[in-house]
């Protein structure tokens, strides 16, 4: 022993046990620890100073490693003392032999300082298993062998290997990489070893369980004394992310290639307003560079303003943000580019949805419709317009009217309405053509709009029809203007071919004050003041009243009513016929049946004067009546061979009557039903598009056939055309007429014929009244044609 | 990769009849050592590692399979087949002894009879009428003590290479992964061990039991035994003078004695 060592007091507990694991002897200080008398040491069962969970501990491990080895150094294991406090403790342990005996010597030492360290080190180490991944050290040594001395246990997920396996050598880890990227992530390391810089890279591993995966690894290396280099950091799993990604990018990849390619302007914005994206369509449009345009607010980029008025447009990015919703286009709105170019465009947003189902920005799509447009405001304004004289038309006069009849009945305004009527019309036409007409009807245009003030407005009714609206004006202005008009018509008179033709003006004229029950009620007063001014002797005016009486003293003209009433009665109405040719070299002799009205004069009156009130005053269907029992009667008479077809036009009113559907079986049963083609007008066959059907079912009932007559005069949809079995389109002479010199209205023939063709139906253009026409209409292969140059109407036999 | 390279089969020995050494919890076949070199002569000699333990390959772990004591005697199944042995004499140390019984019952047509080193069905006690020598909460201990004592086991096994380094490499190898369990696996195995009940499997087994019992096992203890020889049918049980858990180690030479004069009886 040596001196001053006293083995009861040092600073640690001994003892030693036999065989049968019992105590043979123990020091003070273990007597202390366990707080016990020394004596009682010897003897004592050897389980009995640990706890029962180490007792198990010690016999299958403990004591496993004592016998194979001979001794244990540091294990830590948990003494129990006399009063159930518990010890922390390592333990020493060697096995010796004496005297052929076996007994093994111990030494333990507290560790409570060292137990709490451990404790804390396992909280850590649990809590750090429930990060995704792996947390671990990696050390490459000087001579190239690489180990972990820590990874986490998240690491049997990463690479399917124990802590415990890399601890001695990497190898296993680096066996599990992907062939193709092992090279990329050895390099990888050697570069951060040699550069210590941070080592960072996505990698694919093998595992024998969960096959392949991305891994993503980040750690800090440090350079050692002895050369070797030792990093700190983490692999995560990444092949979800990974996927998402490249699925993200293929998504983006295709979304950005459908941009590039689609003829629409598309410009994304985030939930700000701020652009993110144009296409190269909106980048051609706006004038800006998508690079440029990134970050801008929208409104700076797609400028709009209103096209009429050019106020500023409300931003359609704004509106989607603001209401969360899909807008539609803005109206009339006129882009401004970068460049001040101008583009009408037609707009559209729809809001983008974030996962939160928050609005996260806003996708817009626009249009160049510049050329869709003006052709547009074109189309439209021909619709309200006569094409010959530039006036507003029939449809326009209608909305004109309404407007001053609601001004008059609203209050204090009153305003005037002028129907005139032009004597002697038919003479020029007749005698010097078409074209000399058109002339005429011109040079009276222009002449009625000198004669009204500024205010007011001139509309050609047809034929040789015209209205006047004179605002805000009493019924002695209008007198006086209505008397100047007839005045200078009267001057006016036409010069062709050194024959001097006299024209005159008939005018009907009411007030169109707050007493009106309807704007119809109006017109046909103004009508009927017309009708009797002509019948008066013409070149006059006809005040028109609400009684329908006009008040000229001591005339007491007839109600155009009762006259057409008469007309019919008296058979005042003749028939005409125009020839139809055909273009395609068939031979037949084809008319279209036309009424004129002998008025007092023995002049004719165009239909276009009287029909229009004759449908007002509910006397069409009569009128209808009568053409088709005349018809048919000369139909009779007239050798076969000399007619073909005949082409007849029947009213709305008609059309839609059952009792006029039952007279017209039984007309076509009197004669060679073959050879009727009624005609409707597509207006009315679209307002009575169900009625339409019935008729045209009941005629090809009858044997006769069926024809759209006025096709292409309002702007209407063609697809309507497809639900319409009939058998010919007749093209609105009208668009005919100027189609040599107007390429807008050339194309509706064309599309038109085109259309009816494919529909199976046969083509007929009237207004033909030039030859150069009628070569157009050959080479577009439209079959008729009818027109004051290919046959004026003549009276029918 | 084969059964037997998975398990670290050894085969030795010149005898004809098969004796299967299956060590028990924490430890590898490198246990049976003072013991198994004494059947050599007379016997074919099989040694072999559980997945998950000693030499075995660690891929081959699978955490479900080796949840219970099921999935550790379908281990012993697998190299009977792979190695198409019949009339197998199955060896078996204090866990190991109910895994042979359930891989026994598995291929009863291949084993012959069992013998079981310090065998326990339960560890927990189950009062009134059972006492396995453990409460639940002691099972808990040493389940988280398991986990948790990583640092101070690895720190062991490093000492001893250091201390031994005048041995061959291969025992410096074998001593290495000694008893160095991956602490996940072995919290594993603590579990399946520790918290398993067999005593049912006990009846209907029809081979020859011998029941080497200790004296002053704590793991094991006396009534244990006791309990053991009543449940199973033809079972013969003998006490050794042995003190502890593992004669084997203990006392190797009392270990072979007792099983060599089992084995001339029987035959």
């Amino acid at each position: 022993m040596l001196a001053g060592f006293d083995i009861q007091q040092v600073p640690c507990g001994l003892f030693s046990f036999d065989q049968s694991l019992f105590l043979l002897s123990g020091n003070q200080t273990l007597a202390n620890m366990l707080g016990i008398d020394r004596a009682a040491l010897a003897g004592k069962p050897l389980d009995q100073l640990w706890t029962p969970a180490m007792r198990l501990e010690f016999h299958m491990r403990v004591l496993t490693l004592l016998h194979m080895h001979g001794q244990v150094e540091e294990i830590a294991l948990v003494m129990v003392a006399a009063d159930g406090r518990e010890i922390p403790v390592l333990l020493n342990a060697v096995r010796r032999f004496h005297d052929g005996i076996a007994f093994t010597e111990c030494v333990v030492i507290r560790i409570r300082e060292r137990k709490r360290i451990e404790d804390e080190l396992f909280r850590l180490k649990k809590a750090t298993e429930q990060i995704p991944g792996a947390i671990y050290q990696f050390v490459l040594d000087a001579d190239g062998t690489s180990y972990f001395p820590y990874a986490s246990e998240g690491i049997r997920e990463i690479y399917e290997v124990s802590p415990m396996q890399l601890r001695r050598d990497a190898g296993l880890a680096f066996a599990r990489i992907h062939a193709d990227d092992l090279d990329g992530v050895s390099q990888g390391i050697r570069r951060s070893a040699q550069a210590l810089t941070p080592w960072h890279q996505q990698y694919r591993v093998n595992l024998p369980r969960q096959g392949q995966r991305w891994l993503e690894g980040n750690s800090i290396p440090e350079a050692r004394a002895d050369g070797s280099v030792q990093w700190h950091g983490y692999l995560v799993d990444i092949t979800e992310r990974k996927a998402l990604e490249t699925a993200r990018a293929i998504e983006h990849e295709r979304t950005l290639v459908t941009l590039r390619s689609i003829g629409d302007a598309v410009i994304t914005t985030d939930r700000f307003g701020m652009v993110e994206y144009l296409n190269p369509v909106a980048e051609s449009l706006t004038g800006w560079r998508c690079a440029e345009a990134i970050g801008q607010p929208v409104d700076r980029v797609f400028c709009i303003v209103r096209q009429h008025g050019r106020a500023p447009a409300g931003n359609p990015v704004a509106r989607c943000l603001a209401e969360g919703a899909m807008t539609g286009a803005t109206v009339d709105a006129l882009l401004i580019a970068r460049n001040g170019a101008e583009y009408a465009v037609e707009d559209s947003a729809a809001p983008i949805f974030g996962a939160d189902r928050l609005v996260s920005g806003v996708v817009m799509v626009f249009r160049d419709v510049t050329q869709q447009r003006k052709l547009r405001q074109e189309v439209e304004h021909r619709s309200r317009h006569d094409h010959l004289t530039g006036l507003p038309n029939r449809l326009e006069f209608d909305h004109l009217l309404g407007q001053l009849f609601a001004s008059a009945r609203a209050g204090a305004a009153e305003h005037v309405l002028c129907f005139i009527d032009l004597d002697r019309f038919k003479a020029v036409n007749d005698n010097c053509g078409h074209a000399a007409g058109d002339t005429l009807l011109r040079k009276v245009s222009d002449l009625l709009r000198q004669c009204v003030r500024s205010v007011d407005e001139v509309a050609r009714l047809g034929g040789d029809e015209f209205a006047v609206l004179l605002q805000n004006c009493d019924l002695k202005t209008g007198q006086q203007i209505a008397q100047t008009i007839c005045d200078r018509i009267a001057e006016l008179g036409f010069l062709f071919e050194g024959k001097q033709f006299d024209i005159g003006a008939s005018i009907g004229l009411v007030l169109l004050d707050g007493r009106w029950g309807s704007a119809g009620e109006l017109q046909q007063a103004a009508d009927e003041a017309c009708f009797a001014a002509k019948a008066a002797g013409r070149g006059r005016i006809q005040v028109g009243t609400r009684s329908s009486r006009p008040d000229r003293a001591g005339l007491q003209p007839m109600p155009l009513s009762i006259m057409l009433q008469q007309a019919i009665d008296h058979d005042r109405f003749v028939l005409f016929a125009q020839p139809v040719l055909t273009l395609d070299g068939h031979p037949g002799q084809h008319v279209e049946v036309l009424l004129r009205l002998r008025d007092g004069s023995q002049g004719l009156m165009l239909p276009g004067a009287f029909l229009p009130a004759a449908e007002r005053c509910g006397l069409a269907i009569d009128i209808d009546r009568w053409v088709l029992a005349k018809t048919c009667e000369w139909l009779r008479t007239v050798p076969g061979k000399s007619v073909t077809s005949v082409g007849i036009n029947i009213s709305g009113a008609s059309m839609i009557d059952t009792d006029f559907r039952r007279f017209a079986g039984e007309m076509l049963g009197r004669m060679p039903a073959a050879k009727v083609f009624f005609e409707i007008t597509e207006a009315v066959a679209i307002e009575h598009a169900a009625e339409a059907l019935v008729f045209f079912d009941a005629m090809h009932c009858g044997g006769a056939q069926v024809g759209l007559d006025d096709v292409g005069r309002g702007l209407t949809s063609m697809a309507y055309l497809k639900r319409m079995p009939v058998d010919y389109l007749k093209i609105d002479g009208q668009v005919v007429t100027s189609m040599a010199t107007d390429a807008v209205n050339g194309a509706m023939v064309r599309s038109i014929n085109e259309i009816g063709h494919l529909l199976g139906m046969r083509t007929v253009a009237e207004g033909v009244e030039s030859d150069a026409v009628v070569q157009l209409l050959r080479g577009m292969g439209v079959d008729y044609v009818q027109g004051y140059h290919t046959g004026k109407p003549q009276p029918m036999g | 990769m084969s059964i037997l390279s998975r398990n670290n089969v050894r085969v030795s020995g010149h005898g004809q009849q098969p004796m299967i050494f299956a060590h028990g919890f924490g430890c590898d076949q490198v246990m049976w050592r003072f013991v198994s070199p004494a059947f050599e002569p007379d016997y074919q000699v099989v040694l072999f590692d559980y997945v998950g333990a000693g030499q075995s390959d660690p891929d081959a772990y699978d955490p479900q399979r080796y949840a219970t004591l099921d999935g550790y005697a379908r281990d012993v199944v697998d190299i009977c087949e792979a190695l198409d042995v019949r009339d197998v004499i199955l060896v078996g140390h204090s866990v190991s002894s109910m895994i042979c019984l359930l891989a026994a019952k598995a291929m009863s047509g291949r084993i012959a009879r069992l013998v079981m080193i310090c065998p326990s069905p339960r560890y927990v006690n189950d009062p009134p009428d059972y006492h396995g020598g453990f409460e639940r909460a002691d099972i808990e201990g040493v389940i988280d003590m398991i986990e948790r004592n990583q640092t101070g086991w690895t720190s062991q096994l490093a000492g001893m290479v250091a201390n031994n380094s005048g041995r061959s490499e291969l025992a410096d190898e074998l001593d290495a992964s000694f008893c160095a369990m991956d602490p996940l696996i072995a919290r594993r195995f603590a579990a399946a061990t520790f918290l398993a009940d067999n005593r049912l499997d006990l009846a209907d087994v029809h081979q020859p039991v011998l029941i080497l019992q200790c004296t002053h096992d704590i793991v094991a203890p006396l009534a244990v035994g006791a309990y053991m020889h009543r449940q199973l049918a033809n079972s013969t049980l003998v006490q050794l003078d042995a003190f502890g858990h593992c004669p084997q180690l203990s006392h190797p030479q009392e270990t072979i004695a007792m099983m060599r004069d089992y084995l001339k009886r029987a035959a």
